[in-house]
């Protein structure tokens, strides 16, 4: 995977072929649900190409809260070589890694990848990383429907790892509210992209079939 | 569990860098030489993180790292000599350690005395799947056993 970023639909169609796009058994005070591939794959495109071509192959990044994994794979296929993803699902992380041995076959090209998967609570208080450890950070958290800024947490202790960029998703609907957090914290943020983002029903509380929310994809650039 | 995620992580509760035991089996996977990521990693690296580690998977490039980090003046002259194509003994050592070297099976120790269990290649460093051998002695002379 040298070169030039493949195109968001080369990454998408691998992904889709993947075998855990879903969870299980979705946990709901995660508020676990997939990243649909193709955001995923429009996220890790967009990643990939925000970084020099000839770094793009010695950056370390990290996927928090990765679940099954596509977002780590979708980077690795978008030519970050470095990807460890964490959760706090080790169950989730079996998925994971299932997903990246079918990805193996599927594109051999991808097979030198540095890919790592680790059970890591995604919390300040409680997380297992070494700060500034990445240079990239990525997350697909939690919306912080089922838990009140769940997704804030997650984006302090991104911001705490990554050395330079941080890419994440968030609801439209807070977008006034995290601005104003992120200029607090002196960092430089704006929203790249609203994306759609087709939840399907994962839960049995969720009444329709697919309900889309309207989110932003962040690029925050970490004060250092 | 690479060694290179190995020194990325802390421990969740004290936040201290964990020491690889008890490993009851090592993977060497080769993968393509990366010498512009390793200088990359170099100054980033806890190294004496990575001598304890490479001693503890018994590797046989203990012998090739220095017992100090390479300093930041010297990472120029390294950069050229990978820019003109040198094979340099030090990348080496990394690469194999550091990209190549798998734990599957082991243990990685806080100094606070508790553990964490690294399985199937996975590490578990949630602070509830702690193990507390004060706690639990009995339990850990099992592992032990069992890991040696």
């Amino acid at each position: 995977m040298r070169g030039s970023v493949p195109s968001v639909r080369e990454i998408e169609t691998l992904l889709s072929q993947l075998p855990w796009r879903q969870f299980q058994s979705p946990r709901v005070h995660l508020e676990q649900y997939t990243t649909p591939v193709h955001l995923a794959a429009r996220i890790a495109h967009h990643v990939a190409l925000c970084i020099d071509e000839d770094e793009r192959r010695s950056v370390q990044a990290v996927d928090l809260g990765t679940g099954t994994g596509i977002l780590a794979l979708a980077l690795c296929l978008a030519g970050l070589n470095h990807v460890l993803g964490v959760d706090v699902d080790s169950e989730a992380l079996e998925l994971a890694r299932a997903n990246a041995a079918a990805l193996w076959e599927l594109c051999p090209q991808s097979v030198g990848a540095v890919l790592e998967f680790a059970a890591v609570d995604v919390q300040p208080n409680s997380l297992a990383l070494a700060p500034k450890s990445f240079d990239v950070a990525v997350l697909n958290p939690p919306f912080g429907t089922r838990q009140r800024s769940a997704d804030i947490a997650f984006l302090d202790v991104a911001c705490h790892l990554s050395r330079r960029f941080v890419y994440s998703l968030h609801k439209s609907s807070t977008r006034s509210y995290l601005s104003r957090r992120l200029e607090r914290f002196g960092c430089t943020a704006q929203v790249y992209a609203r994306l759609r983002f087709d939840l399907p029903a994962t839960y049995v509380f969720h009444r329709e079939r697919a309900v889309d929310i309207d989110v932003d994809l962040w690029q925050i650039e970490v004060k250092r | 569990m690479r060694l290179l995620t190995h020194n990325l992580l802390i421990c969740p509760v004290h936040k201290k860098p964990l020491a690889i035991r008890n490993v009851s089996a090592v993977d060497i996977i080769p993968v393509e030489y990366q010498p512009r990521f390793l200088l990359r990693m170099i100054p980033r690296l806890d190294w004496s993180l990575l001598r304890a580690a490479a001693v503890s998977v018994e590797s046989d490039c203990v012998d090739a790292l220095p017992e100090a980090a390479p300093s930041p003046s010297e990472l120029p002259a390294l950069e050229k000599a990978v820019e003109s194509g040198d094979r340099l003994p030090l990348l080496d050592a990394l690469q194999r350690l550091l990209l190549e070297t798998h734990v599957v099976g082991g243990q990685l120790h806080c100094e606070h005395g508790e553990f964490y269990v690294i399985a199937d290649g996975i590490p578990n460093l949630l602070a509830d799947a702690a193990v507390n051998p004060s706690e639990t002695a009995s339990e850990q002379a099992a592992c032990t056993t069992e890991g040696s």
